[in-house]
C-alpha cells in the first residue's frame, strides 16, 4: 500500500462528513482558512472539519488555488472602475460648455430684451417731463428768487391764514361757522 | 440594449469571463464534482452574484476576498444543495451511508476489502496521540506542511516533525493489524 493509496482511503471515508454532519464551515471562515488566517478561538473546530470532512477540505484547497485568478480579477474591476469613473467625468467636462453657452445665449437674450425696451422708451415722447424742459424758461427755480415772487404773487389766495386786514377773520374759510353747512 | 456597445461593459464580460474559465478549470481540477457540484453552475452563478454586485456600483473596488467570498458562499450553497439531493440512499451504499469507493467499476472484492482498509485506517488513526491526529488527517486530506501549520496554529518545522511521526507511527500500527506493507 502506498501513501497516496492511504490518503485515497481517507478522503473516501470523509467524503459523506459534508456539511451537516460536522462544524459547518461559512463562506467567511473558508476564505480565512484558505488565506491560512484561522482565528484562534475557531482553530478547533476549524482543523476538525477540515480533517473530518472531504468536502470542507477540497473548498479551502480550491479556494486558496483560485486566490491568485481572485486577486487579479480584482485588479481588473479596479482598473474598470477607474476607467469608467474617468470616462464619467470626461463626459460631464464635455457637458459642462454646452451648458455655459446656453447661459450665455440666455444672458445675451435679456440684455437685448432690456435693449429694446430702452430703445422704445427713448423713441416716443414722453408726456409732462417732454413738455416741460424744452419750454421751462429757467433751469433752477427754486434758487433763482423767481419762486418767492410766484408764491408771494399768489398770496392772496392763500384763505387759511389769509386775513382781510384788521381784526375780520370772518373770511377765515376752514374756521368758519358755516363752513360745516 | 445600449449596454452591448458599451466598451466598459464589455471590459467586465471579458474580466469575467476569464476568470469563470479559471473557475471552471480549479474547480474540475480540485475534485468537487465528486461532492455533487457542477463547475458550468459554479462559474455562472459567481458571474450572476458579481454583476449584481458590479451593477449596484460600478465605480466601486472589489478586494480579492470579497470575491473569493462570493465564490466559497456559491460553492457552499451547491454543496448544500447537493446534500439535500443525495439525502436518499442509493442501493449501492452501505448501512451507515458511508460509501468508500464510488468507483462503479471496482468489483464486490475489491468493494469488502477496501471497507475493511477503511475500518483498519480508522481505528489506528484513532490510536494516534491527539496532537498527531490532526496532522496526519490534515495531510491525509491533501494540505501541504505549511497549510496544515496555518491551520494548526504551528510552525512549518512542527508541523513536518509532527506529520513525519505521525506518519510512521501509523505506518506501523497499520502493518501491526495487517492492513499491508508500505512501499514508499
Amino acid at each position: 500500500m502506498t501513501e497516496s493509496r492511504l490518503s485515497h482511503l481517507y478522503r473516501s471515508s470523509t467524503q459523506p462528513q459534508t456539511l451537516s454532519a460536522r462544524a459547518l464551515i461559512d463562506a467567511e471562515t473558508a476564505v480565512r482558512a484558505a488565506q491560512g488566517r484561522v482565528v484562534p478561538h475557531e482553530r478547533d473546530e476549524v482543523a476538525a472539519a477540515l480533517a473530518g470532512s472531504s468536502a470542507h477540505a477540497d473548498l479551502v484547497q480550491f479556494l486558496r488555488a483560485l486566490e491568485p485568478a481572485s486577486a487579479e480579477l480584482a485588479q481588473g474591476l479596479a482598473r474598470s472602475a477607474m476607467h469608467e469613473s474617468r470616462e464619467s467625468r470626461r463626459r460631464a467636462h464635455r457637458r459642462m460648455p454646452q451648458r455655459g453657452w446656453q447661459w450665455s445665449a440666455v444672458a445675451a437674450s435679456l440684455v437685448a430684451v432690456i435693449a429694446l425696451f430702452v430703445m422704445r422708451d427713448a423713441g416716443q415722447p414722453h408726456g409732462t417731463l417732454q413738455a416741460q424742459l424744452p419750454h421751462s424758461p429757467r433751469a433752477d427755480a427754486i434758487f433763482d428768487g423767481g419762486l418767492d415772487a410766484a408764491v408771494a404773487g399768489h398770496a392772496a389766495d392763500d384763505r387759511i391764514f389769509h386775513t382781510s386786514g384788521g381784526d375780520e377773520v370772518t373770511h377765515d374759510r376752514i374756521f368758519s361757522a358755516r363752513s360745516g353747512g | 440594449m445600449g449596454r452591448i456597445n458599451d466598451p466598459n461593459h464589455e471590459r467586465l464580460e471579458r474580466l469575467l469571463a476569464d476568470y469563470g474559465a479559471k473557475l471552471r478549470a480549479l474547480v474540475a481540477a480540485h475534485g468537487l464534482a465528486r461532492h455533487g457540484i457542477d463547475a458550468d453552475d459554479v462559474e455562472q452563478e459567481v458571474r450572476i452574484r458579481l454583476w449584481r454586485a458590479i451593477e449596484r456600483d460600478r465605480s466601486a473596488a472589489f478586494h480579492a476576498s470579497y470575491i473569493q467570498r462570493v465564490v466559497a458562499s456559491t460553492v457552499i450553497d451547491a454543496l448544500r444543495r447537493a446534500q439535500v439531493r443525495a439525502t436518499e440512499p442509493l442501493p449501492e451504499e452501505s448501512d451507515d451511508g458511508f460509501q468508500p469507493f464510488p468507483d462503479r467499476n471496482l468489483g464486490p472484492e475489491e468493494r469488502a476489502s477496501g471497507h475493511q482498509h477503511v475500518e483498519k485506517l480508522r481505528s489506528c488513526l484513532n490510536a494516534l496521540p491527539e496532537r498527531r491526529r490532526l496532522p496526519i488527517s490534515l495531510h491525509l486530506q491533501g494540505f501541504a506542511l505549511q497549510e496544515i501549520a496555518d491551520i494548526v496554529g504551528t510552525s512549518a518545522e512542527a508541523a513536518r516533525k509532527l506529520v513525519s511521526r505521525g506518519m510512521d507511527e501509523l505506518k506501523d500500527r497499520l502493518r501491526e493489524v495487517g492492513a499491508g506493507d508500505f512501499d514508499d
